[in-house]
């Protein structure tokens, strides 16, 4: 069950420390161009080989790093930051025309379809990663709304919050006392799976020429850059994929891990 | 016949069950009683082989002389249900909700005797006439969730013996029933006992309930059986020290408490009323009244007991009263004060009153220190400078040392439990507390610490109860003035001991018919007469 | 039921109204003249205005939605304004490759989760479910348009075996299948690994009930109690993700047909945003939105087959 937490923190450690080190350090200039250079197989020179233009792969994937987990980040802080505040007034308020309303306008987001909206937005402001991210950010507004609603409502119904109540607590004070802390666990795995998700529309987005806009490199152009040299140097478009998937891999598993290591029905058995 | 010998249980080299030794006889009743953890369930589970995964059994048991542990899982799946059937505690949840009634107990004829569908079902008719649910009234294609507890429990019995099985076990089988309901599910199985000569084990924490029920007892202490011999025997000459003090414990009755008669009233309630509206229906005619035009009054330093069945709206009414929920009609004072629920009602009319639950479990945020946990109602009144010392004051009250306060509430037993939430409410000093079934998940040796804790506390402070049961021989112990309620309405009224000795509703003549009660005669420290504490 | 019914059909108008609403602000705010742009940057001012009046864009934002939604209603999409022509039948076109390429894509993914959802919850926490978990933990991290590619890669570059894209026509059933074998199996696969989770955490959710203990207590061995009683109880949460995944494959292979170069709606409405050709978004939007909001319905009246508690309301 540890392996899980272990890997998983392992990996995404691995995508974060790369991000991380490309601020000071690359092996490789990435916006030096050396065309003779270009799609060399994996060598000592080169670790993960060169691109269509000569640059060096691994310097890529590492600054390409910075965009994922940046743009996939900060959808997540305005996932939560926006769903969970609601997701808790919903379940204060439950049955109220307050709670009907969030719902009805989660289940409408919902209803539509993520990538096209996502498509909808990018083109209406003009393709760059902050409007990635607002992209990403809208839908993950109602999963951390109906997440937390869905989180918090039984526990408004346990004695404990009704002595709170006798002790003369409002809403507010119970939803911040008592809900968010014992719904924080849940919260925080529904992160990282949100993170990972973020990464994967991220990373289609830019594929699909909508993300962050070139020179600043990303995992998802560069596999669209890759794919018509697939078939002469496929490594090109193998490592960009690699690094989404590892690093979606060990965000997956981080949460798996976090999630049975916060779940108090484990704890105090061992 | 079934007999066990020597069957134990172990959990990693760990014995948690250890030389239980059973015979069950056809026609016969065991008991198998003890308190919570002593190991009833866990040698039901080991004689259906079902024990949880990592469990070892020991010993063995053997069906007509034939050692069934030892089975393999096949040969096992063709006695379980044939041979051995077993029921459970919770009937609600016990029936798979999305198949019918008639299906699920022709599953077990087409199992194990492969009975053709429609011979099974027919089968499946006679077993639930049987068991007292009759056409028409329960066709076979009723859905779990259109039954009671009760009658839901009636099918899994009827299931459980479609297969006519030498032996079942029903696990606290009335639990979580209703009094005249446990009655009519006991007078079932003993029906079922005489008349299909199977033997049942019958698994209780009440003694009572198996009193003048069963051949005989067996008595569970911490994973073995401490004593095993006729009911008569063990009611009238227990061997086992444990077992004097369980029986002690089901018959003990605090010092009682009287008050004044001309104490002024402390909570006045008039006529208040409160209706639902029915999922699936919208005419006002179809509301379900909760609460019809209900008043009572309880007077400064009085124990006032509301007795009812599950469903007769003192829940409801509970609730109105701590100002929780809103009332349709009606009034509620506290002091002089009006209640009216919601978030903004007045701290300092919050502050007359506190409340202890029923769960220990979900009393308390999991999150939250002891001493964090029973400072909480200060929020009403300001936390004083020396609030710690108040917090260590308020649990040695109720029994309990400070160094209990930086810890958490899953550290403590329910009991302790209880003690904590007990300390939680008197912190404020509260005139009023509401009792809610706070003695009701407690072991029996645990609930006579605590009521006597209760009455202890009561003289000490000068408080009143509003003590919320669907137990009348714990109201019994520690109440002045008894309340009974059903379907909304308090149908009767009066000091205690009148309203149990010579009750004039019929409805609490019922209630009182169907209260399991331990053989007067036991030989036993007689409990103190009432007449000795006046 | 009749009220289940009532009360959920409400839902899906009033959903339809407000995405029909919130799809045309959205698209309002898309930058640029659609008219401007048709015309080129040299054109004179009074030739777009002319345009722009033959394109009803000089009318005030609500009468447009009114006029919209009016011809939506009577099936009367518009015209699309490059291809100049009926926006329904451009539509219609489209969705003969999406959705058949959608139900190929679920009904695979069914039939890879359906064994291994079971399989992983009627061995839990023993080796067998943890190499399936981990194995569907992969398959989730996969983005499936790289797996697309890889596919290509296999099947196309080095086997032959399968077309690298393109989309022959329904007059060639046989290799208009074909070219679709490798997109279902790229958007297939990462679904049928969340599906496959789901359905194992549903099971084993069930499999902790009472009434699962009731059927081992009536003799039902551990794999008839998963078979006859965990499974159906344990779909509800199944189908709520299956609706969702048919929305998704809908709508969301842009990304996919973009790599298979398939003539699908997702990349009709990708193209008509860069093209500018609002009145084509408006419409196709809708219609997907349309189709998710249907099947959600349609997921609704699952529910209340699966469980009677649902038919009586």
């Amino acid at each position: 069950m540890r392996l899980s937490l272990i890997l998983g923190g392992l990996f995404s450690g691995m995508a974060v420390l790369a991000a991380m080190l490309s601020f000071v350090w690359t092996p490789a200039e990435i916006t030096q161009l050396a065309i003779p250079d270009k799609l060399l197989p994996p060598s000592a020179a080169h670790w993960l080989g060169t691109d269509q233009l000569g640059r060096d792969m691994l310097s890529m994937i590492m600054v390409g790093a910075r965009t994922s987990i940046a743009v996939a980040l900060v959808a997540v802080v305005i996932g939560m930051g926006l769903g969970v505040p609601l997701g808790l007034v919903a379940a204060a308020r439950k049955g109220s025309w307050l709670d009907e309303t969030i719902m009805r306008g989660n289940d409408l987001i919902f209803a539509f379809p993520s990538l096209v909206i996502a498509i909808l937005i990018t083109a209406a402001l003009g393709p760059s990663a902050v409007n990635a991210i607002i992209a990403i950010g809208i839908f993950n507004i109602p999963v951390f709304a109906r997440v937390t609603r869905g989180s918090a409502l039984p526990i408004w119904t346990l004695d404990y919050i009704r002595a709170a109540r006798v002790a003369g607590k409002g809403m507010t004070l119970i939803s911040l006392q008592h809900i968010l802390p014992n719904i924080a666990n849940i919260l925080i795995v529904q992160g990282t799976i949100q993170f990972s998700l973020g990464i994967l529309a991220e990373a289609g987005l830019s594929y699909v020429g909508l993300g962050a806009q070139p020179p600043v490199p990303s995992w998802g152009r560069m596999l669209a850059e890759a794919q018509t040299m697939i078939s002469i140097a496929p490594h090109v478009a193998i490592v960009p994929g690699l690094a989404i998937v590892v690093t979606v891999l060990g965000l997956n598993l981080l949460g798996d891990g976090l999630r049975d290591a916060l779940d108090p029905r484990l704890r105090g058995s061992r | 016949m079934i007999e066990t010998l020597d069957l134990g249980v172990t959990l990693t080299e760990l014995p948690l069950l250890s030389r239980v030794n059973l015979q069950l006889k056809p026609g016969k009743i065991t008991a198998l009683v003890g308190e919570s953890g002593s190991g009833k369930s866990l040698t039901a589970l080991a004689i259906m082989g079902l024990l949880p995964t990592g469990m070892r059994t020991k010993g063995r048991v053997e069906l007509n002389g034939d050692d069934i542990l030892t089975l393999p899982e096949p040969e096992l799946c063709r006695i379980r249900g044939k041979r051995i059937s077993m029921i459970f505690q919770e009937p609600m949840t016990a029936l798979n909700p999305l198949m019918t009634i008639g299906e699920q107990v022709a599953e077990s004829l087409r199992l194990h005797e492969g009975m053709p569908h429609e011979a099974a079902l027919q089968r499946a008719r006679e077993r639930l006439d049987r068991v007292g649910l009759p056409e028409p009234r329960f066709p076979l294609t009723l859905f779990p969730h259109e039954l009671s507890g009760g009658q839901r429990q009636r099918v899994a019995i009827a299931l459980a013996i479609a297969a006519r099985p030498d032996l079942l076990i029903a696990d606290e089988p009335t639990t979580a029933l209703d009094v005249t309901t446990q009655a009519q599910i006991l007078q079932l199985l003993a029906g079922l006992v005489r008349d299909e000569k199977m033997s049942l084990l019958l698994i209780t924490h009440d003694l009572a309930v198996v009193a003048g029920l069963a051949d005989d007892v067996a008595v569970m202490q911490r994973g073995a059986v401490v004593e095993y011999a006729a009911a008569n025997d063990v009611f009238r000459r227990p061997q086992h020290s444990y077992t004097r003090e369980l029986l002690a414990a089901a018959a003990h009755q605090p010092r009682l408490v009287l008050t004044k008669a001309d104490a002024p009233p402390l909570l006045e309630v008039s006529n208040i009323s409160r209706s639902y509206a029915v999922a699936g229906k919208r005419s006002e005619t179809d509301r379900l009244i909760a609460v019809d035009n209900v008043s009572l009054t309880i007077h400064e330093h009085e124990a006032v007991g509301l007795v009812g069945e599950s469903g007769c709206g003192k829940s409801t009414l509970t609730r109105a009263i701590l100002g929780l929920d809103p009332i349709q009609s009606g009034q509620i004072h506290l002091s002089g004060h009006d209640i009216r629920a919601g978030w903004r009602m007045p701290k300092a009319v919050r502050a007359g009153m506190q409340v202890v639950f029923q769960d220990p479990y979900g009393s308390f945020d999991p999150r939250w220190t002891v001493e964090k946990l029973v400072s909480e109602p200060f929020h009403l009144t300001g936390r004083p400078k020396d609030w710690r010392d108040r917090v260590a004051e308020a649990l040695f009250d109720v029994g309990m040392t400070g160094s209990v306060m930086r810890r958490y509430a899953h550290e403590f037993s329910g009991g302790q439990r209880q003690r904590i939430a007990l300390a939680r409410a008197l912190i404020i000093r509260p005139s009023l507390i509401i009792l809610d079934e706070a003695v009701s998940a407690l072991d029996v040796r645990v609930r006579m610490q605590v009521l006597d804790l209760l009455a202890k506390l009561r003289v000490r402070h000068g408080l009143s109860y509003l003590f919320i049961s669907h137990d009348l021989s714990v109201v019994r112990q520690i109440t002045d003035r008894v309340l009974i309620m059903r379907q909304g309405k308090i149908v009767e009224s009066g000091p205690t001991s009148r309203v149990l000795d010579e009750p004039q509703h019929p409805y609490t003549r019922q209630l009182l018919a169907a209260t399991p009660r331990l053989p007067q005669e036991i030989a036993l420290p007689a409990p103190e007469k009432l007449s000795d504490r006046l | 039921m009749r009220r289940y019914l009532l009360h959920r059909l409400i839902a899906l108008g009033l959903s339809l109204a407000v995405a029909s609403v919130l799809i045309f602000s959205v698209v309002e705010l898309v930058p640029g003249d659609p008219a401007s742009y048709m015309l080129g940057t040299g054109a004179q001012p009074e030739t777009v205005a002319a345009l722009r009046q033959q394109m009803g864009l000089d009318l005030p934002l609500p009468l447009r939605y009114l006029h919209w939604v009016g011809g939506v209603l009577t099936g009367d999409l518009g015209h699309s304004f490059t291809y100049k022509t009926p926006v329904a039948g451009m539509i219609l076109d489209r969705v003969q490759v999406s959705l058949p390429l959608a139900v190929m894509a679920l009904a695979l993914s069914v039939a890879i989760a359906l064994p291994i959802g079971m399989f992983a919850a009627a061995r839990l926490g023993r080796p067998g479910d943890t190499i399936m978990m981990g194995a569907t933990q992969i398959g989730i991290s996969l983005p499936n348009f790289w797996f697309a590619m890889l596919l290509v890669l296999l099947f196309a570059v080095r086997l032959r075996l399968l077309p690298a894209g393109g989309f022959p026509g329904w007059d060639h059933p046989l290799a208009a299948l074909k070219s679709l074998i490798l997109p279902a199996i790229a958007l297939a696969l990462p679904q049928a690994a969340i599906l496959a989770r789901v359905l194992r955490s549903a099971l084993a959710e069930t499999l902790g009930q009472d009434y699962i203990r009731t059927a081992r207590a009536k003799g039902l061995s551990r794999s008839q109690a998963l078979r006859r009683h965990a499974l159906r109880n344990a779909l509800i949460p199944v189908v709520t993700i299956l609706g969702m995944q048919f929305s998704f494959l809908l709508a969301g292979a842009i990304i996919i047909e973009n790599v298979f170069y398939l003539p699908g709606l997702g990349r009709l409405i990708f193209q008509a945003i860069t093209q500018r050709d609002l009145i084509v978004v408006q419409s196709a939007v809708l219609v997907l939105v349309a189709a998710v909001i249907l099947v959600t319905f349609l997921v609704d009246l699952t529910y209340a087959a699966i469980d009677p508690r649902l038919r009586q309301r």
